[in-house]
């Protein structure tokens, strides 16, 4: 578990009000928000859309000042310009130089950060291979699409090599393999001692990853704890085997009536995880030898990342893992440490979906984002329970 | 990348080079015709070849862009694109338009070369912001910014289209003095105003973007203080002026000393021998224009004056006080207020009557006036002389096969006349001799009368010259007419020829053109060198203005802003003056309203009236020198106090910005 001795974001009593022209209040952002990041934790900040997120991350940053209330970051103001060499950030969306081209905006981030020559074109030429734009790193960012733009911030977050990483929506237009690669980075990251946090309203990507969440509404915090405290389910107990006969079930069922008065509500056959099947088709595509504009997948994890010391981490290798790990082999030109992050468990998709997802890839299009939830891993006692244990707590909130 | 499109290009177009050779050659033995470009044959065959070269090169452009490469490889393919493109216009244009073809050519040439030569000195620029510095990241952030703003990059263009037709524009029947000025102020005006533009754009676009595009929230969370931001900004926007003004100083200086003024194109263009000097010594010089000096400060004497009035009739005083008040539109002024008043116009009055007075020729009377600190002129004039004499001799043995000797000055007029007797020829090829005579420039105003003759005596020596009243005479004065101090008085008096005497009118010198001598203290080159490098100290300020406003305004109505002060500070000096009369009606409102008015546009108009106090153009313009001492006050004023005010206040809004509001 992680150290609590020392927070590396605090926050007391925030609030910030948007003024209009006339210094009347318009819109409170953030309302007497109370926060603590402890060091070496991934922390998520959940929230529906205006809920506050990005405006507490900004103040975080000094990009915005608070109306009242105290911040301190790494144990500093927001404004203190010397901490924030420590700081990696990627906003909601990736606002970058249309006309600098990969390469030349990764240097001119890294020049930002007083690097010199040498360290910046290592550490680029590791990023651009690890977020797959290696070959398009002439192309000026104005022709990327949104999700070859959004790789881009993330290495620029990455190029200090951050102990604090602040992560806005990172996964929005990312298609499943970036995705996957955000979730790998953060884990890793974490593995290395870093701080993150990590804002969205996506809830697979929180809760495949975040040790603590927050949940924001309105701009202000309605509960927060880890998420297995959040996401236990007093009530329901779930069990998971290899198929089973119907006769089985149908003993099994009537051993619980008999054993705690109680009925089975749901049995169903496993079904595979639209991730996995996503990752399944593009590597098929790939075997083919089918061409691509856009990003390749990424390499592995940049060198300098993943240098110094990690923990060890033993967790069953999941089926989805194994395939990412195929993707990413291949264009690792180096050796690169492999990471085996928290497994992501089977989950249950509809029929129609993957039919759609099936067409889009076929005709081409932009793959669909990714299914709404991912559950936690096996320790998680609501997996398989389809919504609820989402969904239950939003609608506690609403 | 791969290469070989590129190498089915350059094969294409030696093959289509070969291939017109061939044919041409072949139509000329077949016609008998060899002068190919003159047969309806021959042209056809030229423009058939120039419209193929041109869509060749149209494919070389569209396998430019098509590329991800290395910067320096566009660069080389853009060149050779480039020149091909420049082939296919001139191939076209020597058939359409053969009359204009050598003007044709000549702006392509001038135009062409400008560009690459400013590619390359911003790649040397690119080059000099690599240090790993963060201001020259964000500088060098600035710069690419630059060439992907359309604008800025068709402002460049415009600029040296326009400086390469300029001289076509030029009169060839006019003195060839006033072709060079009229070249060198439009030449520099236009450059001025087009790089202003660009400046101001480019500030105010390169700050405010970023906040309405967000670029600066991933910036402005880098370890990056808001301070060395804007430095970084103020650096890349001066830099890309340094980089503009080089090419504009260096396109213009090229001109005119190689098109219009070297010794040859001389020979060509100027009218005659008289225009030929004053080329060499009135324009392509920078001189110093001196005015006399009152023997004794009419300050004192002014001020002698009032005194002696306030003590003998202090009524007359105060009654000079109501007026200025009611000139002021001052309505409540007690007595001692009306006094000071009273004072000032008294003072101001004197002092105008005291100049006026000085500067008057009554009948029967002569005045004298001295003229300091001319040891310049000589020193400068011999040394023109030692640097000219050399040249001379060495012109005269090419042309003549005769060796002569030149050294000493006060011989060479004869050596040169009997030169010139016996081979006539070569007076207008032997380089124009620097002049050993200053210029004495004064203009009259006599009513009633139209000729008048000036009687002088210049250090002892007299002197007569007839002139026509209300226009800028001009005479001449030998340098070695100064004395040992440096100094030279002349006496002056008027005669007319219409009326006797001692009925004449009176006769002074207007004050602005008034009386002065005009004596060359320095080359042309450096005067030019200097004057460019005060117009960047002042496109320096204009960046930081640009910068300034947008640290609290969007780009619209920042750049307006900035606009705004620019005319202001361009126009300071007249509107100071301007101010002074200003009024709003007889009413307390009014007073007051026009009080507030001044006093606010008297601030801010002195703070930034130093920007139009330097004229860096039309001092090289009229030939007049631009001083190592001028450069040093422009760049105290507007590089390092009005820039750093300026800088310091941007500092202070930006630092208390929140950056993530998006302003409207």
């Amino acid at each position: 578990m992680a150290n609590h001795d020392e927070n590396v974001i605090e926050i007391r009593d925030l609030t910030k009000v948007f003024k209009d022209f006339w210094m009347r209040p318009r819109v409170t952002a953030v309302a007497g928000l109370d926060l603590d990041v402890h060091k070496h934790e991934v922390f998520g900040l959940l929230g529906p859309n205006g809920s506050g997120k990005s405006t507490t991350i900004k103040i975080i940053l000094g990009l915005l000042f608070p109306t009242k209330g105290r911040v301190k970051i790494l144990g500093k103001l927001p404004s203190d310009v010397l901490t924030k060499k420590h700081i990696g950030y990627l906003p909601e969306e990736s606002y970058l130089y249309r006309f600098l081209n990969a390469r030349e905006t990764l240097d001119y981030y890294g020049r930002l950060f007083h690097q010199d020559r040498r360290t910046r074109q290592k550490r680029i030429d590791e990023l651009l291979k690890m977020v797959g734009l290696d070959a398009v790193q002439r192309r000026p960012i104005g022709e990327f699409s949104k999700g070859m733009q959004r790789r881009i911030g993330l290495a620029q977050a990455l190029i200090n090599d951050p102990d604090l990483l602040i992560l806005d929506e990172p996964t929005t237009g990312l298609d499943p393999i970036g995705t996957r690669q955000i979730k790998d980075i953060i884990v890793m990251l974490k593995e290395r001692g870093k701080t993150v946090v990590l804002s969205s309203h996506l809830l697979s990507d929180v809760e495949d990853v975040c040790d603590r969440v927050t949940i924001l509404y309105g701009g202000k915090k309605r509960r927060e704890g880890t998420v297995d405290e959040l996401l236990v389910k007093q009530d329901t107990t779930v069990m998971e085997t290899s198929t089973l006969k119907p006769e089985t079930i149908t003993k099994i069922e009537q051993l619980i009536e008999a054993e705690e008065g109680k009925c089975l509500s749901k049995v169903h056959a496993q079904r595979q995880r639209l991730e996995a099947l996503f990752l399944e088709i593009v590597e098929k595509a790939r075997s083919e030898g089918a061409t691509t504009s856009g990003a390749l997948s990424g390499g592995g994890m940049a060198g300098f990342l993943s240098e110094g010391e990690r923990r060890t981490y033993t967790d069953e290798e999941p089926e989805g893992e194994a395939l990412i790990d195929e993707l990413v082999k291949p264009s690792a030109p180096e050796p690169v440490a492999a990471t085996t992050p928290a497994a992501p468990s089977v989950e249950e998709t509809e029929a129609r979906e993957r039919d759609t997802v099936i067409d889009q890839l076929v005709k081409g299009d932009e793959p669909p984002p990714l299914p709404k939830r991912a559950s936690g891993d096996s320790t998680d006692a609501a997996s398989d329970d389809d919504d609820q244990p989402d969904r239950s707590v939003i609608d506690d909130l609403l | 990348m791969n290469w070989i499109p590129w190498f089915k290009w350059l094969g294409g177009y030696l093959l289509i080079f070969v291939a017109v050779f061939v044919v041409a050659f072949t139509v000329a033995m077949s016609t008998g015709d060899y002068d190919v470009a003159q047969s309806t044959s021959g042209r056809t065959i030229v423009l058939l070849a120039a419209l193929v070269i041109l869509a060749w090169s149209v494919w070389g452009l569209h396998l430019i862009s098509d590329g991800e490469q290395q910067r320096w490889i566009k660069y080389i393919q853009g060149f050779v694109v480039s020149i091909t493109l420049a082939q296919g216009f001139g191939g076209i244009a020597q058939v359409m338009w053969p009359m204009y073809l050598d003007n044709i050519f000549r702006i392509g040439g001038v135009f062409l070369l400008s560009i690459w030569a400013f590619i390359l000195l911003l790649e040397v620029a690119r080059l000099a912001l690599s240090p790993s510095w963060q201001p020259l990241a964000v500088a060098r952030e600035v710069l690419d910014e630059a060439v992907a703003m359309k604008v800025v990059v068709a402002l460049v263009v415009i600029a040296l289209i326009a400086l390469a037709a300029l001289p076509f524009l030029l009169n060839p029947d006019e003195p060839l003095r006033y072709q060079v000025q009229t070249f060198l102020s439009w030449s520099m005006a236009i450059s001025t105003v087009l790089l202003s533009i660009m400046t101001i754009l480019l500030a105010c676009w390169t700050l405010s973007n970023e906040i309405t595009d967000k670029q600066i929230h991933m910036v402005a969370v880098k370890p990056v203080s808001r301070g060395t931001y804007l430095l970084g900004k103020w650096i890349g926007v001066v830099t890309l002026n340094g980089v503009l003004l080089a090419v504009v100083g260096v396109a213009i200086y090229a001109f005119v000393t190689l098109y219009l003024t070297s010794d040859s194109a001389m020979r060509d263009r100027a009218m005659d021998d008289e225009d030929r000097i004053a080329v060499m010594n009135e324009v392509m010089i920078a001189r110093i224009s001196s005015r006399p000096e009152p023997p004794r400060p009419l300050a004192d004497e002014v001020a002698d004056t009032l005194k002696k009035m306030m003590q003998e009739r202090p009524q007359d005083v105060m009654a000079m006080g109501k007026d200025e008040a009611s000139d002021q539109g001052i309505t409540f002024a007690g007595d001692a207020k009306l006094m000071q008043l009273g004072q000032e116009r008294a003072l101001r009055l004197l002092s105008n009557d005291a100049w006026d007075e000085w500067l008057t020729l009554g009948p029967n009377e002569f005045e004298t006036y001295v003229f300091k600190g001319l040891k310049p002129a000589l020193k400068t004039w011999l040394k023109r002389y030692n640097a000219w004499y050399p040249r001379a001799e060495k012109k005269i043995k090419e042309l003549t096969g005769e060796q002569v000797d030149l050294s000493n000055h006060l011989k060479a007029d004869g050596v040169l006349r009997e030169l010139y007797g016996k081979h006539p020829d070569a007076y207008a090829q032997v380089p124009p001799r620097p002049l050993d005579w200053m210029v004495l420039r004064y203009k009259i105003r006599a009513p009633g009368s139209e000729n008048i003759m000036m009687r002088m005596r210049v250090n002892g020596r007299p002197a007569e010259e007839k002139m026509l009243v209300g226009e800028v005479q001009v005479m001449k004065i030998p340098v070695n007419f100064i004395d040992d101090n440096g100094e030279l008085t002349i006496q002056m008096a008027v005669a007319f020829d219409q009326y006797p005497r001692d009925k004449a009118p009176t006769a002074s010198f207007t004050t602005k053109e008034g009386l002065s001598i005009l004596f060359p203290v320095d080359r042309f080159t450096p005067n030019f060198i200097r004057a460019f490098l005060a117009l960047w100290v002042k496109l320096a300020f204009l960046a930081m203005v640009g910068l300034f406003a947008a640290t609290f305004v969007s780009f619209p109505v920042a750049s307006m802003l900035a606009f705004t002060v620019y005319g202001a500070a361009v126009l300071s000096t007249y509107m100071l003056e301007s101010l002074r009369a200003f009024g709003l009606g007889d009413t307390w409102i009014g007073h007051a309203l026009a009080w507030l008015i001044t006093t606010i546009a008297t601030v801010v108009s002195t703070l930034i009236s130093k920007f139009g106090e330097f004229t860096p153009r039309e001092q090289v313009v009229e030939g007049l020198l631009f001083s190592w001492s001028d450069l040093a006050q422009c760049f105290l004023w507007n590089g390092l106090i009005q820039t750093g005010l300026l800088a310091l206040l941007a500092w202070w809004i930006y630092s208390k910005k929140e950056l993530a509001r998006v302003q409207v």
